[in-house]
């Protein structure tokens, strides 16, 4: 990359560091513009994304208009700013070199430029599926226009129809699938998403929703990995599956997976045919009572764990489920020699 | 499985290979065909599109070259009206932005030299091959990483003929290669199949060629046991499925089915043998004639396109043998095989395509004992994507 030519700035006059507030919509950030460095490099150094395109001064996408303060950018050459726009404030933030402490407006949010910009729309109902006794697959169409990418291990917040009441679900579909998103709900004896599940929901409905939200999702390194998911928690793990499946990773992925009843078992085909096209897939399945299916075995996703499964010391290990599994999770875990950044938890509350 | 299975959805069985159901557009991060080496002239620029990546190839002093055919100024493709200006270049025929072959900077803008953006902006490039007179490229993601070797993308080595005559690798010194490409309306993986498809001997029934040989073609050969497909699964190299017509005691050959009044025609016995390979590429040994081998890749372009290559290969040694080969070629081979019989294979793939896109076929099929091989295919298939190719288009889903 390259910077504006420096020398085109009288060399005394940028002798220090300036501090720059950068005035999203959506809040100010603070970056701190080392001499002979443009506020875009000084920004993009500190993490703080601006919009920008060439980077050399010729698109005029990087425009921030100055408040006050001192910005300054190299005579001498041709720029995509008129006069009037200069005599207003405005700089190309790539070319400019703040002489003094400034604030510069932005006329864009900050969280416009996030990876997962979070987005709010209205969804229609494209399948609804029992899988169970008590598991709904809920499958949401999102519009075409709308422009919607998350990161595996997240969730959206979706309001239940007919009423004011907003619940979150994790995606269980892979981050691959943007317009088509799949959720596994469980159905309680009562609740306002429950009850519109049993009872009313069709395909076709309309459901408001809001996201991605949420920081659950793979660590980016590549060891063995460790999901223990307890129910519906289960929904994050077949997402972040989805992204492994294609990681070009031979360490070994384990899931556990249990559920209270039988009753409440679920996706045992999907988990079996998940292990056949993914080798290093292994998966237990555990459920509190003794039941007679084949390979499943008595207990709890804690009681099932040994040490082999984190004895590899780049394990990563992903919970999700009710609060006194991850909690009784985390603290095995930890006695079996785990450190506490490697292990990475969503909680869910039943709703 | 639940009452939906006895409506004919096969819902349940395509989870056991859900990657390769869902991979439409093909699979990324894989060497493919993209040009005959004799299609791409010095100096001259091709825009291929493989798995909805637009690339223009370009030959400079002798080598190949692959970049992004999207300009990134207005981005019209390049290939659109070549304009090659100098070696080691490409230049966009609209405004004149030039950039660089080997890593595809902006190098210069014909009509204004100095312009900022020079050095500091460019299009992306491919890893491309050059081998027996097919250019290859890597097409996927940028981050990929290096890539692996070609050979691991292409049929494996046989060595187990059973006359003890291998049929040449497409890797392999000493051995000629001609063929053909087309742009056929259909789902790369349809095409696939219906090549490995030990089933579909009756679309061929009366094809010139077989008649003009008087081949005996049984009307089906069933497999005897599940061994029948072999499933390879080399370490590194290529992945693939392979029909053991080579052992007959795994087949019985099914010659005349009194319920229809059908026989099997012609006289004349011969050995042949295919197997399917990841990404998507077919070989049938000692086909169309004993010593040669047909291959055939079936490039996806977009999920209702695909390129459909056929190319056969023999040993030679000598210019009589590339003679021979080449008179037998232009005269027999391809007009009888590469167009005629392989005709009845276009017409039965694209007679497919409407039932899998607007029905849910991958969903709604009822697949039998014939299609063994077809299910292995797929399930060896899904264990391998290294990634999916996606719809460039913003417009659509
Ligand atoms: S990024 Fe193009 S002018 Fe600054
Ligand atoms: S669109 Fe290519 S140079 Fe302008
Ligand atoms: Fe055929």
């Amino acid at each position: 990359m390259s910077i504006a030519p420096t020398d085109a700035i009288p060399e005394s006059a940028v002798t220090t560091d300036n501090n720059v507030h950068l005035k999203f919509t959506d809040g100010t950030k603070t970056i701190s513009v080392p001499a002979g460095t443009t506020i875009l490099e000084a920004a993009n150094a500190a993490g703080v994304r601006l919009v920008s395109q060439c980077t050399v001064g010729t698109c005029g996408t990087c425009v921030g208009r100055v408040a006050c303060g001192d910005v300054v950018m190299p005579e001498g050459r041709v720029y995509s700013l008129r006069q009037d726009e200069m005599a207003a404030g405005h700089r190309l933030l790539c070319q400019s070199h703040a002489f003094a402490e400034s604030e510069v407006e932005l006329d864009y949010p900050a969280a416009m430029l996030d990876e997962y910009p979070v987005i709010v729309t209205t969804a229609k109902v494209g399948a609804v599926t029992w899988l169970g006794e008590s598991v709904v697959e809920l499958q949401l169409k999102l519009p075409k226009s709308v422009r919607f990418s998350f990161r595996a291990g997240q969730y959206v917040r979706m309001r239940v129809p007919g009423t004011d009441e907003w619940r979150s679900y994790s995606m269980a579909s892979g981050e691959r699938e943007r317009k088509k998103l799949t959720f596994t709900i469980r159905v309680l004896p009562s609740g306002a998403m429950s009850d519109y599940l049993r009872n009313v929901a069709a395909v076709g409905d309309q459901i408001d929703l809001e996201g991605p939200i949420g920081g659950f999702g793979l660590a980016d390194d590549p060891g063995p990995t460790l999901m223990i998911a307890g129910g519906t928690g289960l929904a994050p793990m077949l997402s972040m599956l989805e992204t492994l499946q294609t990681a070009r990773t031979d360490f070994p992925i384990r899931l556990v997976f249990g559920c209270t009843r039988e009753a409440d078992l679920f996706h045992l085909d999907e988990l079996d045919a998940r292990r056949s096209f993914m080798r290093n897939l292994g998966v237990r399945v555990v459920v509190d009572e003794p039941v007679d299916i084949p390979d499943v075995l008595t207990g709890n996703p804690v009681s099932v764990l040994t040490p082999e499964d984190v004895a590899h010391p780049q394990t990563s290990a992903y919970l999700c489920g009710p609060p006194a599994m991850l909690q009784a999770a985390e603290e095995r875990l930890l006695e079996l020699g785990m450190s506490a950044e490697r292990i990475h938890a969503e909680q869910f509350l039943p709703s | 499985m639940t009452a939906s299975s006895h409506s004919g959805s096969s819902a349940g069985v395509t989870r056991q290979y859900a990657p390769y159901v869902k991979a439409d557009w093909g699979y990324a991060n894989h060497w493919y065909p993209a040009l005959l080496s004799d299609e791409l002239e010095d100096g001259t620029v091709k825009g291929i599109t493989i798995g909805g990546h637009d690339i223009a190839v370009r030959r400079s002093a002798g080598k190949a070259y692959a970049l992004s055919d999207r300009c990134i100024h207005r981005g019209v493709k390049l290939s659109a009206k070549p304009m090659c200006l100098s070696e080691g270049t490409i230049t966009c025929w609209y405004h004149g932005f030039t950039y660089g072959l080997e890593d595809g900077t902006l190098t210069t803008i014909v009509g204004n030299p100095d312009d900022s953006l020079i050095g500091n902006a460019g299009i992306r490039t491919y890893p491309v091959e050059e081998a027996n007179g097919i250019i290859y490229v890597f097409v996927g993601d940028e981050d990929f990483g290096t890539p692996p070797p070609l050979s691991s993308d292409l049929p494996a080595r046989v060595t187990n003929d059973p006359n003890n005559n291998p049929v040449p690798h497409l890797l392999d010194e000493g051995i000629v290669i001609r063929g053909i490409h087309r742009k056929l309306v259909g789902n790369w993986r349809l095409a696939a199949e219906n090549g490995l498809d030990p089933g579909h001997l009756l679309v061929h029934w009366d094809n010139q060629i077989l008649v003009a040989l008087d081949r005996a073609l049984p009307l089906g050969v069933n497999a005897l046991t599940d061994s029948a497909t072999e499933e390879i699964d080399l370490p590194d190299g290529p992945k693939g499925v392979m029909n053991r017509y080579d052992r007959p005691d795994l087949y019985k050959p099914v010659l005349d089915n009194p319920k229809v009044n059908m026989k099997a025609r012609g006289t004349v016995p011969h050995y042949f043998r295919t197997s399917l390979w990841v990404p998507g590429s077919l070989m049938v040994e000692h086909w169309p004639i004993t010593d040669h081998v047909q291959y055939e890749f079936y490039v996806p372009i977009d999920d209702h396109h695909h390129e459909y290559w056929e190319i056969i290969a023999t040993r030679v040694t000598s210019d009589e043998d590339i003679a021979e080969f080449n008179f037998k070629y232009d005269n027999f081979m391809l007009p009888l095989a590469l167009e005629g019989f392989n005709n009845s294979d276009v017409f039965a793939r694209e007679a497919t395509e409407e039932h899998y896109t607007r029905f849910d076929g991958w969903n709604n099929e009822m697949l039998c004992d014939m299609d063994y091989s077809i299910i292995a295919w797929r399930k060896l298939a899904a264990r391998y994507p290294r990634g999916f190719f996606e719809s460039p288009f913003q417009d659509e889903d």
